[in-house]
């Protein structure tokens, strides 16, 4: 058998749009696991909010003939990612099972991949984070705490991978499908989000994305998102043109 | 993908002691390929974590959780997958339960007031204090008021017996913010039940609503949200979501079809769907069709045909006909009233005819229809029962209470989980009346408006620091009970809400059977493995029993289902009850904010930081304005605006809202906290502040929904602290974001 942290993975997420509700439920359990400095006011005020994962809201229509639609937005782990070639110092790169992978220790803070993002998925450290001395309690110890200038976004938990694959080595076995969820898809009431390695055939990932409403996010960039979406269905869906929440 | 409630409890029963559920100590086994945190040094050991669980519980619902634990310090809250109603799954107030553990103004022991201030007791000194009170009550043949948020289980039996142990001269109410009062009387009158029924949503082909924000904060948001998941995709034909409701709510949000209707009109618009099933017949049980109409079919609400009631509800004739039709034909359906619908002064009416409508589609009692719950069968060893249910009292008796604590009935208030010096602050000036109380005791950890007021502090533990249980109401329709354990050591010198009340009887010679929570507890979980009632564990003792228990977060048993089969109380009203409304231009509709709710979360940052779902707006008060609205009085994102009721204003920037009816203002609440710590106090505006004096005409109910207001400029302007435009828009001009799929093979990207 081969052992859970050598298998050949693809670590992926789906994200079933129907069933998003926008309950903000993944928003909040990912600055829990991730210790994602603490979201103040000023940050929504100036633009400078650092939510790895957030939902895009977007209208359609006017009232009473208006629709409000929900798309969970986060790093797409890209297989061909735009944000990857421009680092100068190989902070980001993309790890074998799949993940696009930022090195904190080896940002200096170039911010030429958050410009060539087409997801705005990564967030620039402005100011040192700051925690009350008693909130340093509940900080996440297999995350790194982000200093000043340095570049953060999603990582699919990966220390949760890490670790699960430590965990199963240990044990002699292979990961369970389901056994292994980033924090946003464990908290999310609806199942909206859902994880899995498109390696394993037998995965649930791997089947939903056969689904005929998979589609990737700006495919047509070409960026060959690692993240798949799953169309919202609409029965009452007329074909108006969606506008943009911003 | 979740791990499945199986595999969880293999994972569970593998470990020995407690709930330690998932450990792991091991270095990695792998040359790395790439040296970095995220391919962790091979010289690094990870801890251990324990995970524990427990119980996360406010005034309005219980999540079971999983807390993960490190080195003594709690780290992150999970949903337990294993718990009945939100199953694995949590939403952003439980995972905040954190920030609330650990938060600088917590209030750290046992205080007095001295002054304008608080100066630090003993718990000696308190308990004794607070006893000798409490003596003197009795001795002057005064009274004592225990005011309590929604208390079940343990807690409410000891509560309980603690007012019959004390006498006549103590009373205890239920305080709610947003009272269910309506919604318990509705179900009482058309169903028969004391406990509020489950909505098995997941089933459900269709789903017709009426102001229940199920999705975002009504009653039990996550069970609802983990149904409605399998009701979009949960592999059965795809439900249907009609939500009737004059406000663009989270639910109204994600309905196939939502239909806003003039405030207040909603039982118009239910009666006048049921005419339309009987009219053409589609009634399922005509038995019900009887007893609802006097015999008379639907010639008995002839009153409600649709084109006659279009008019009034602002909804078309054929939108009432097509959502009635599709609500009797695609069954199993579901009928759902509440919220706003609620808070009316025809508030009852309303409900009664929404909840009705489920006999006309066969959906009792049934798979994908309404689910009663089994009251608990419990009582322990001294005869006490454990209540399922807490009901709070109406805004109408708090009127007459606050008039009583004024002209001085009451000698000595007690609060515990309630703050109704900052919720009854319209015209019922709870604050005020509070004033002229001889002895206030709050038992809150966070200073919040009614603690400020307080002449003794006993501050209670944290829910994870805290021994206790619940039984979720709704329940999941079988009987359950969820047992909570403390996780962490107390990080103060706090100390449990229901231990301190036992040493208060103590001091008392009050005759208590029990010496802690915990052992209350322990004794109700083991009396259930003596009587055989043991649920989904195997034990061979008692012990065994009590540790089998505590791994999984409760017991629960999925036979014990109720057996009733709902009875209607009266008839359907042939005639309509038209709302009331206050004096002013536009319609005040104040609405539960997604993570602060009734405000109570309002101290938690990432609480305040959650962005509504809607607006995306974070940390602040708005008022939503439609957009046509907003340019006939020239106002724009950020202007500052008064809303004006009566004498009682508030001020708050506008959000421009595409999903706003023209006439409706609707404002978050949550916050306007005079105190409650440095994230709440002094932020935003309390809207409860401008609610009328009106209430539902039958219940006493407040009628939130009942306010009418006044807008003015004030020149004023701010910078809309919100999420979207934090980062530049996707362009969806040729492109393809968010992709929409009408259901046929036939598929449209943008």
């Amino acid at each position: 058998m081969v052992r859970a942290s050598e298998r050949d993975s693809k670590w992926s997420m789906v994200v079933d749009i129907d069933r998003c509700s926008g309950c903000q439920a993944c928003v909040i359990a990912c600055h829990a696991e991730n210790n994602i400095k603490l979201p103040d006011e000023e940050m929504y005020e100036t633009g400078r909010t650092q939510n790895w994962i957030r939902i895009d809201r977007y209208w359609e229509g006017e009232f009473p003939d208006v629709k409000a639609r929900f798309l969970p937005v986060f790093c797409q782990h890209c297989g061909n990612a735009p944000c990857e070639p421009v680092c100068p110092v190989y902070a980001t790169y993309h790890s074998l099972d799949g993940l696009n992978i930022q090195v904190y220790n080896r940002c200096v803070g170039t911010r030429f991949c958050a410009n060539n993002d087409p997801y705005n998925v990564r967030f620039f450290n402005w100011w040192e984070p700051i925690w009350p001395d008693i909130m340093r309690n509940y900080l996440n110890p297999d995350v790194t705490v982000r200093s000043k200038g340095i570049m953060e976004k999603c990582t699919m938990c990966v220390h949760r991978i890490r670790r699960a694959e430590r965990t199963a080595d240990r044990d002699g076995r292979e990961i369970n499908d389901g056994e292994l969820m980033p924090a946003c898809a464990q908290a999310c009431p609806t199942g909206s989000l859902v994880f899995g390695d498109l390696n394993d055939d037998n995965s649930k990932v791997s089947h939903m994305v056969e689904d005929e409403r998979a589609y990737r996010l700006l495919e047509s960039l070409g960026t060959g998102p690692n993240v798949v979406y799953l169309k919202k269905v609409d029965p009452e869906y007329k074909g108006e043109a969606v506008k943009h929440h911003g | 993908m979740d791990v499945t409630r199986r595999e969880f409890l293999r994972m569970a029963g593998a470990t020995s002691v407690g709930a330690v559920l998932f450990a792991g100590c091991a270095i990695p086994t792998r040359e790395l390929l790439v040296q970095s945190p995220s391919q962790m040094p091979e010289d690094m050991v990870d801890g251990f974590d324990n995970w524990y669980a427990s119980l996360w519980r406010d005034g309005q619902t219980t999540e079971g959780i999983l807390v993960r634990v490190m080195e003594g310090r709690a780290k992150k809250i999970e949903g337990n997958p294993d718990f009945p109603t939100n199953q694995g799954k949590s939403s952003v107030r439980a995972q905040a339960a954190l920030q609330s553990l650990y938060h600088p103004d917590r209030i750290k022991g046992p205080m007095r007031k001295q002054g304008d201030g608080f100066v630090s007791v003993s718990w000696n000194e308190a308990i004794t204090e607070v006893s000798k009170n409490l003596a003197t009550v009795k001795d002057n043949n005064s009274k004592a008021l225990l005011i309590t948020n929604p208390i079940r289980g343990s807690l409410g039996k000891l509560v309980n017996k603690f007012g019959s142990t004390f006498g006549n001269n103590i009373e205890h109410k239920v305080y709610e913010t947003l009272e269910e009062t309506v919604t318990r009387a509705a179900v009482a009158n058309v169903f028969g039940q004391d406990l509020l029924p489950t909505f098995d949503i997941a089933n459900a082909k269709t789903i017709l609503n009426f102001g229940a924000d199920f999705l975002g904060t009504w009653l039990s948001p996550v069970a609802f949200g983990r149904a409605y998941g399998e009701f979009r995709q949960g592999g059965h034909d795809r439900g249907y979501l009609t939500h009737v409701e004059p406000r663009m709510s989270m639910t109204a949000a994600n309905a196939d079809t939502w239909l806003a209707n003039r405030p207040g009109t909603e039982g118009h618009l239910a009666l006048s769907m049921a005419y339309v099933i009987l009219e053409k017949g589609l009634a399922k049980d005509a038995d019900a069709v009887q007893r609802l109409t006097g015999r008379r079919g639907s010639a008995a609400l002839s009153a409600f045909a649709p084109d006659k009631v279009a008019g009034t509800t602002g909804i078309d004739a054929d939108k009432i006909e097509a959502a009635a039709v599709r609500f009797a034909t695609e069954t199993p359906s579901i009928a759902i009233g509440g919220g706003v619908a609620a808070a009316q002064t025809n508030g009852l009416f309303n409900l009664n005819a929404i909840y009705a409508l489920n006999y006309l589609a066969g959906s009792v009692g049934e798979k994908g229809g309404v689910v009663f719950n089994p009251s608990f069968p419990e009582r322990d060893k001294s005869g006490v029962e454990m209540p399922s249910s807490s009901a709070a009292v109406s805004y109408e008796e708090w009127k007459t209470t606050t008039n009583g604590l004024k002209t001085g009935e009451y000698g000595m208030v007690l609060v515990h989980g309630a703050d109704p010096s900052y919720g009854l602050s319209g015209t019922a000036d709870f604050s005020g009346a509070l004033g002229n109380v001889g002895t206030v005791v709050s038992f809150s950890n966070f200073l919040d408006e009614t603690t400020k007021q307080a002449d003794w502090i006993l501050p209670e533990h944290h829910m994870l620091e805290d021994w206790g249980d619940d039984i979720p109401e709704p329940g999941p329709g079988y009987a359950s009970l969820g047992v909570q354990q403390p996780v962490v050591k107390p990080v103060f010198d706090t100390r449990s809400f229901g231990d301190v009340l036992i040493s208060i009887s103590k001091q008392l010679n009050l005759n208590m059977p029990w010496s802690t929570v915990e052992e209350m507890v322990k004794d109700q979980v083991k009396r259930n493995f003596d009587r055989g009632s043991t649920g989904m564990i195997r034990a061979s003792n008692a012990e065994d029993f009590w540790r089998g228990v505590l791994m999984r977060g409760g017991w629960w048993d999925v036979r014990a289902t109720s057996t009733d089969g709902g009875h209607i109380k009266s008839s359907l009203p042939t005639q309509g009850v038209t709302p009331e409304f206050t004096q002013g231009d536009y319609h005040l509709i104040p609405f539960p904010h997604v993570a602060l709710t009734d405000g109570s979360g309002a101290n938690l940052v990432w609480l305040q930081a959650t962005p509504d779902p809607l607006t995306t707006v974070a940390w602040k008060t708005w008022v939503e304005i439609n957009p046509r609205t907003a340019e006939s009085l020239s106002v724009r994102e950020g202007d500052i605006v008064q809303l004006n009721a009566g004498s009682r204003s508030i001020e708050v920037p506008v959000y421009v809202h595409p999903a706003a009816a023209p006439d409706v203002l609707s404002v978050p609440i949550g916050q306007g906290h005079t105190d409650y710590g440095q994230w709440a106090a002094g932020r935003g505006e309390n809207v409860l502040s401008l609610v009328g004096d009106k209430s539902d005409s039958e219940t006493g109910a407040l009628a939130w929904g009942s306010t009418k207001v006044n807008i003015t400029k004030t020149g004023k302007r701010i910078v809309m602290p919100k999420m979207e435009g934090s980062v530049p828009a996707i362009e969806t001009v040729d492109t393809d974001v968010i992709q929409v799929t009408n259901g046929t093979h036939e598929t449209h990207s943008h």
